[in-house]
């Protein structure tokens, strides 16, 4: 740990990160690793207190967006995104999940209920947006250091801000708020609904996901580790390698195998969920060759629930690798590109879904493409050759399944958080519009009341 | 009451001769309204003042002032005699309206000033004879700036680290700045210098009066630490935008800022903490573990309403609760505030419709706070302004006055020394012609520990 510790900050040593030139940096790895070694001889079990790692949706009785109402939303077309489309459907909502869910004939109205009269409207789930930077702060990228495990972006969300009012107006109910891809390793990303409310009441995970860039934007230029993709790489790995060491060792003092107990290393306590398989790791990967080290890397060697992420160019050259694994591909910003080798525009997820990927959804990177065009990715990917029905999947269920959050969001089905969007027709035809949307239960958008934002 | 303050009076006027001899302080009143004159110059004229002084002073004995309105004339003869602030032993003010400092007012009001402090304050009040009497039409408590950064030179801050709770502010404080004695014109008699923000852990901030005789002026050298939960931090690093080399330090965005508190907080929580490059853990964790304790006062500036969120979340995380400096965008995020009952130094009382960091300012906050139950000091420079701005946008004029006198005396801790009219405490005071909460009212004269001051121009 050498000049590399100040890069990416391997080590027990939990080093804070003052790099003042070289001499400096060589004398602080120089004290650092005699304390290192020094620390060996000191083992203690220690008392401390453990970093939250999952904070919770608060209980509703304390909820600042009120009661969540019952109610009954009678609609013309019921599209699940959980079987075929419906015709004449009744939703049956209370407590912000939904109750019941199916063709009006099949489902009675129980009393009590405030019926919604949209039967001549479509309903949908509320669209999952996978790589989203407009729910926060602008602060993306943290820029000293090329792996920033220590990273948390959920401190700086603004709940239900301009930009996600707008996004509601598009149908976009969830949104996957990361920081940039600045640094290979830009930290940890939240999970949130974009409707109103406390931090607390809109967060749906935290940490949602762990955000790593591979390629393009973290490169530098003065020749330091991390400035091609043989050090990026390398960066990547140390990291993970540490931080799947800490967690190891975790695991085996919880499961008897280790006597003392570990010291808890905040910059590292995040990887608990992670290398549990219980969060996903969001990958910034795109052409062929980066592809090929996010799966080499981060689901061979570290075996991580990888999601491509921002899948773009020409990935989709390694289908059958992707297949073999199982992983999900959400491509974006945009559905298609210009491929110089034939002078034509290609579908990017047309490409993908030809080769049979299962999982497939597509995301906008917004600001890049405002967070509200969602549907409008899809809708031109569809232009370019992706199935309609599968597009529809692919901003709502699909990207809920590569979160790991199909359990709570991304279609319509009893138990399931009541994110309901109700609009003139399929959300794939640019001409409908979003008629009204409700998230946990509650309408947050309704043209009748609200001035059409979008 | 009559017997026992005749015995104060005679003390008092004992001690006048050695009391008046104050050269350091001298120089400063003389030629606060002088920037212009030299730095050596000055130097010559504050040992020549002082000599002066220490002969005037033996001459004047213990001859009482006459009561009469402070004028130029006052001025003068102080100026004249080597003093710009002027003794008085003994001397009771009548004022039409009276403002305690804690919400309660006065009308008619008196308080009785002796050596320095406030002997007695009621309706009527019995003196001795030969107590001097003051008229006015309105009398406060000298106002106290809860998060003020006058008078110190070289930078309040020290960029080179950005952990630094190491440093105490009052070792840069110059008594002699001429910006002390502006705030005194305003009617500021107590500040709460804080370090500058651009270091996450900035440094301890120090409480003193705005004028006085040198050491006596302190209050708290020490007053807390002082913490930057907001953006500021990352305006300091050696390059801006894409980077292309190491930059000088961490952070460069509101995330590393809340890394740095949370993982300096751990530290300071742990038996053999993990050693840290270039930082002294043997220095910086004691003071951030007394700041966890509750030994030290946490003042921690936050501005936007989810870095409010977040130092309340780190506070939980490690179990302290700071006083909120800044607070622009308060209003948003009154739950919490009451649910922590929290305490603000609120300073986003401005004209601007964006604050810093484009927070979204609102003229009614001190009224949001108020209605809430919310502890709170209006600071940042013009108080006075501020106390002014907060009454038109619906505070009501007691709160007004108390949240610039015994508000922030009492978030600071050092409500049993100044911010109200109670005896025992230093008698501080602020005149005015009218109802101190008209701008039509200007400040006649102000006292600080018993001493009137020069009056200045600039209110």
């Amino acid at each position: 740990m050498s000049n590399k510790a100040l890069k990416m900050r391997s080590g027990e040593g939990g080093s804070e990160p003052v790099a003042r030139g070289w001499r400096q940096r060589w004398f602080a790895g120089g004290v650092c690793l005699v304390w290192s070694c020094l620390s060996l001889a000191y083992v203690t079990a220690q008392e401390a207190e453990t970093a939250p790692a999952v904070t919770a949706v608060a209980e509703a009785a304390t909820d600042s967006r009120g009661p969540a109402p019952r109610l009954a939303i009678l609609v013309g077309k019921l599209i699940t995104c959980a079987g075929d489309p419906i015709e004449g459907g009744t939703i049956l909502v209370a407590d912000g999940k939904i109750q019941a869910v199916g063709p009006s004939a099949e489902i009675e109205i129980p009393a009590g209920y405030e019926v919604i009269d949209h039967r001549q409207h479509f309903a949908m789930p509320g669209l999952v947006e996978a790589h989203c930077h407009t729910a926060g702060s602008g602060d993306l990228n943290e820029m000293v250091y090329q792996t920033n495990p220590e990273l948390r972006n959920w401190d700086q969300i603004i709940p239900h801000n301009p930009r996600l009012q707008v996004a509601i107006a598009g149908g976009v109910t969830t949104v996957c708020q990361i920081p940039g891809s600045g640094t290979n390793m830009g930290g940890w990303g939240v999970l949130l609904k974009t409707g109103p409310g406390k931090p607390e009441e809109v967060i749906l995970r935290a940490p949602g996901v762990l955000k790593i860039a591979q390629s393009g934007n973290p490169e530098r230029q003065a020749g330091e580790v991390g400035s091609g993709r043989i050090g990026m790489n390398h960066v990547i790995r140390e990291q993970l390698i540490e931080g799947r060491l800490y967690v190891q060792q975790w695991d085996d003092f919880e499961a008897g195998r280790r006597a003392t107990k570990p010291e808890v290393d905040l910059r590292l306590e995040y990887f608990k969920p992670l290398f549990r398989g219980e969060i996903p790791i969001l990958v910034h990967t795109q052409a062929y060759q980066v592809v090929q080290s996010t799966l080499r890397i981060l689901h061979d060697e570290m075996n991580l629930k990888v999601v491509i992420g921002h899948g773009t160019f020409d990935s989709y050259l390694l289908a059958d690798e992707i297949n073999k694994r199982g992983i999900p591909v959400l491509a974006g910003p945009r559905g298609f590109r210009y491929d110089p080798e034939i002078g034509q525009i290609r579908g990017i997820l047309a490409e993908f879904e030809d080769r049979g990927v299962d999982v497939l959804g597509i995301n906008t990177d917004s600001p890049v493409i405002p967070q509200e065009e969602l549907a409008f990715q899809a809708t031109m990917a569809v232009r370019f050759g992706w199935t309609e029905d599968r597009a529809i999947r692919g901003v709502t269920i699909e990207p809920a399944k590569a979160l790991m959050i199909d359990d709570r969001v991304g279609s319509l089905e009893v138990g399931k958080d009541a994110d309901i969007v109700i609009l003139t027709g399929s959300i794939i035809d640019p001409r409908h519009h979003v008629k009204q949307v409700f998230i946990d239960g509650r309408s947050v958008y309704d043209t009748a009341k609200d001035r059409r934002r979008f | 009451m009559k017997k026992e303050s005749g015995n104060v009076t005679l003390r008092i006027v004992n001690q006048t001769i050695r009391r008046v001899t104050r050269p350091d302080l001298l120089g400063p009143m003389l030629f606060r309204r002088r920037e212009q004159v030299g730095r050596a110059r000055r130097l010559v004229l504050l040992v020549l003042s002082g000599l002066l002084v220490v002969s005037a002073g033996a001459t004047v004995g213990n001859r009482l002032i006459a009561a009469r309105p402070v004028s130029e004339d006052l001025v003068a003869e102080s100026a004249a005699k080597g003093a710009g602030s002027t003794e008085l032993a003994s001397v009771l003010i009548q004022a039409d309206e009276l403002h305690v400092g804690d919400g309660q007012v006065l009308r008619p009001g008196m308080v009785w000033v002796v050596d320095g402090k406030i002997q007695a304050v009621g309706a009527a009040l019995e003196v001795p004879e030969g107590t001097e009497l003051r008229q006015v039409a309105a009398l406060t408590p000298g106002f106290v700036d809860a998060a003020a950064s006058v008078g110190v030179a070289g930078g309040a801050g020290e960029v080179t680290s950005e952990v630094t709770p190491e440093f105490v502010v009052s070792e840069a404080i110059d008594l002699l700045d001429a910006e002390f004695a502006r705030q005194v014109d305003r009617g500021i008699t107590t500040v709460h210098v804080t370090p500058s923000t651009e270091n996450v852990f900035a440094g301890f901030g120090s409480v003193l009066k705005t004028a006085g005789q040198g050491d006596g002026r302190w209050l708290q050298k020490q007053s807390g630490l002082c913490l930057s939960m907001c953006n500021d931090p990352t305006s300091r690093n050696a390059a801006r935008g894409r980077p292309e080399t190491v930059y000088m330090r961490q952070p460069t965005n509101r995330m590393g800022v809340v890394w740095i508190l949370r993982s300096r907080l751990h530290s300071a929580g742990q038996e053999s903490p993990a050693s840290v490059p270039g930082v002294n853990l043997e220095v910086i964790n004691p003071l951030l573990a007394d700041m966890v304790a509750g030994r030290t006062p946490a003042y921690a500036v936050s501005r936007t309403s989810y870095d409010i969120e977040t130092l309340y979340r780190i506070g939980d995380e490690f179990g302290f609760v700071p006083v909120l400096v800044g607070g622009d965008e308060s209003y948003k995020v009154v739950d919490l505030l009451k649910q922590k009952q929290a305490k603000v130094v609120f300073t986003a009382l401005s004209t601007g419709a964006l604050g810093a960091e484009r927070s979204e300012l609102r003229w009614s906050t001190p009224l949001v706070l108020a209605e809430a139950g919310i502890e709170f000091a209006l600071a940042g420079d013009r108080l006075l302004d501020q106390a002014r701005f907060a009454r038109r946008y619906g505070l009501s004029a007691a709160d007004a006055v108390a949240s610039i006198t015994g508000r922030p005396a009492k978030i600071l801790g050092i409500e049993d020394r100044v911010g109200k009219l109670a005896p025992g405490l230093a008698a501080d005071l602020v005149a005015f012609s009218g109802d101190p909460l008209q701008v039509t009212s200007t400040i006649e004269w102000v006292m600080i520990d018993g001493q009137l001051q020069a009056n200045g121009e600039d209110q």
